[in-house]
């Protein structure tokens, strides 16, 4: 039983590595990781959101062994964001053609919110760093 | 001869006894003055403790006290009154209470007059500015409009009573262009501004290893009081671990208890929010993020971390952890503002006040005549 578990955890920490399974790869846009981030609330997958999010102090891919935390941090913009649709706007990129920090803007209609997904460019994927509501 | 100095005797006899008399008189008029005096002051004292645990108090007509109070003083009586009035004070108008006592003891009789505030409660001594912060504030505070001059809970200006707008036990860069206005150490106002005023704002201020190591700290309570007074529900209070058990309105105390290293990233605190809001941990590293309001919170925010500060704010906000955000950037929260009111941490403390413990310290006096 023990053995079983121990394989369960393995495979669960093996799904839950960013390196292994990068949320979007060298095709990674900044409007992607956002998307991405999004179906993963609506389908209420906190592993998939884990997976694009920057770690706090943005020096790097949010490290597996923050996962539950980030999950307990995002559970309540999850709950509000879930099937609520998102208007998504312009990308700002933060230093030109070699930026490695962007914005995205997105819109929450049905709650009047407007939404700035700050990204930080970690190789060639992108991950959400900051998210600043703003309550109309 | 000898009755010529009978008589003398005579006359120095009954000058004497006049004189003796006198001094008699004397002293029990000064007796009775000391007593009157003492007992008018002590029964202001008692009324003022009954006041300060029942705002709602008031006697309209003149009324006599107990004489069982100073029992073992001898015969004396003990009138009184406390009724609603208006002071002027600074050029503003203040809605005080006025308490009527006199005293009368033997032949004396001392009235004395109390002038005392009709919101109870006090501002915490480490509150010294609209934002009270150990840690550096630069990346935190945006561009905010924040105004430690004082303000009624409904907003409006007083004209004294303020604090600086910004106090940092670190120093302090206005990287986000925040319009701060406050109250320098000399009592002067500044209007908020940018540039600020920079005797509006207290930067590197030495606190010598007195700034609070947690929410209990802020008030010099025994630790665990707060969360005590949270989870006893008075007044509306609670306590959460989870901010989506929250129930709103907020109101009393509202402790919320988060996990080690887990934000609170969408605090929405609803309609009419007031009280002491507590976000904290054993650890010192509650964060609270895109905090946020439908009306403006009145009363005391003590957070351990804050970033993304979209609320209103008419009392004080304070910050315990000396990490502060470093690297996020808050671009858009202009149209918020913290704003320092006495009045709203004044209605907010007072809810922590224990009953029975008498007025010093809850209940301000604008005079005391006698």
């Amino acid at each position: 039983m023990k053995l079983l578990l121990s394989i369960l955890i393995a495979t669960l920490l093996q799904q839950g590595n960013p390196q292994s399974n990068s949320q979007a790869g060298s095709d990674s846009t900044p409007l992607k990781t956002v998307e991405l981030f999004k179906k993963g609330i609506d389908e209420n997958d906190m592993l998939v959101i884990c997976k694009v999010m920057s770690d706090e102090e943005g020096t790097g891919p949010l490290k597996q062994a923050s996962y539950e935390q980030m999950q307990s941090s995002l559970e309540g913009l999850s709950t509000m964001w879930r099937a609520k649709p998102f208007t998504y706007g312009e990308t700002t990129y933060t230093g030109g053609n070699t930026a490695t920090s962007a914005t995205v803007k997105v819109e929450v209609k049905s709650l009047k919110q407007e939404v700035n997904f700050v990204l930080e460019k970690y190789g060639n994927s992108w991950y959400i760093f900051d998210i600043e509501i703003f309550f109309r | 001869m000898i009755l010529g100095a009978s008589i003398t005797v005579g006359v120095m006899n009954l000058q004497l006894n006049r004189s003796s008399e006198q001094a008699t008189e004397n002293l029990v008029r000064y007796f009775d003055g000391t007593l009157s005096r003492n007992l008018a002051n002590d029964a202001a004292s008692y009324v003022l403790g009954l006041y300060a645990d029942s705002a709602t108090l008031r006697v309209q007509n003149s009324a006599k006290l107990s004489s069982s109070i100073f029992s073992d003083v001898g015969d004396y009586s003990l009138t009184y009154s406390l009724y609603d009035t208006t002071i002027n004070i600074a050029k503003n108008d203040h809605e005080v209470v006025k308490l009527v006592m006199r005293a009368e003891y033997g032949k004396s009789v001392h009235e004395v007059m109390v002038y005392a505030g009709t919101t109870f409660g006090f501002v915490p001594e480490p509150i010294r500015g609209a934002i009270t912060a150990s840690g550096v504030l630069d990346n935190t505070i945006g561009d905010l409009h924040i105004d430690g001059r004082n303000h009624t809970e409904e907003g409006e200006l007083e004209n004294f009573g303020g604090v600086y707008g910004i106090s940092s036990g670190s120093a302090f860069t206005n990287k986000g262009k925040a319009v701060i206005g406050g109250t320098g150490e000399d009592g002067s106002d500044y209007p908020a501004s940018n540039p600020a005023n920079p005797l509006s704002v207290e930067q590197s201020h030495n606190w010598s290893n007195t700034f609070p190591a947690d929410p209990d700290g802020v008030f010099n309570f025994p630790g665990g009081t707060l969360k005590e007074v949270a989870k006893s529900g008075v007044a509306g209070s609670q306590y959460v671990t989870n901010p989506k058990d929250l129930q709103f309105p907020l109101k009393g105390v509202t402790y919320v208890d988060l996990p080690e290293g887990v934000s609170w990233k969408a605090a929405w605190l609803g309609k009419d929010p007031a009280g002491i809001l507590v976000v904290h941990n054993s650890s010192g590293t509650a964060r609270v993020e895109n905090i946020a309001s439908e009306t403006p919170f009145k009363g005391l925010i003590i957070a351990d971390k804050m970033f993304h500060i979209h609320v209103e704010v008419l009392g004080a906000v304070m910050l315990l952890s000396n990490s502060l955000e470093k690297k996020k950037i808050c671009t858009g929260n202009h149209e918020s503002k913290i704003l320092f009111s006495r009045e709203a941490i004044q209605h907010a403390t007072y809810l922590t006040s224990e009953k029975g413990t008498g007025w010093r310290g809850k209940v301000p006096i604008f005079g005391w005549m006698e």
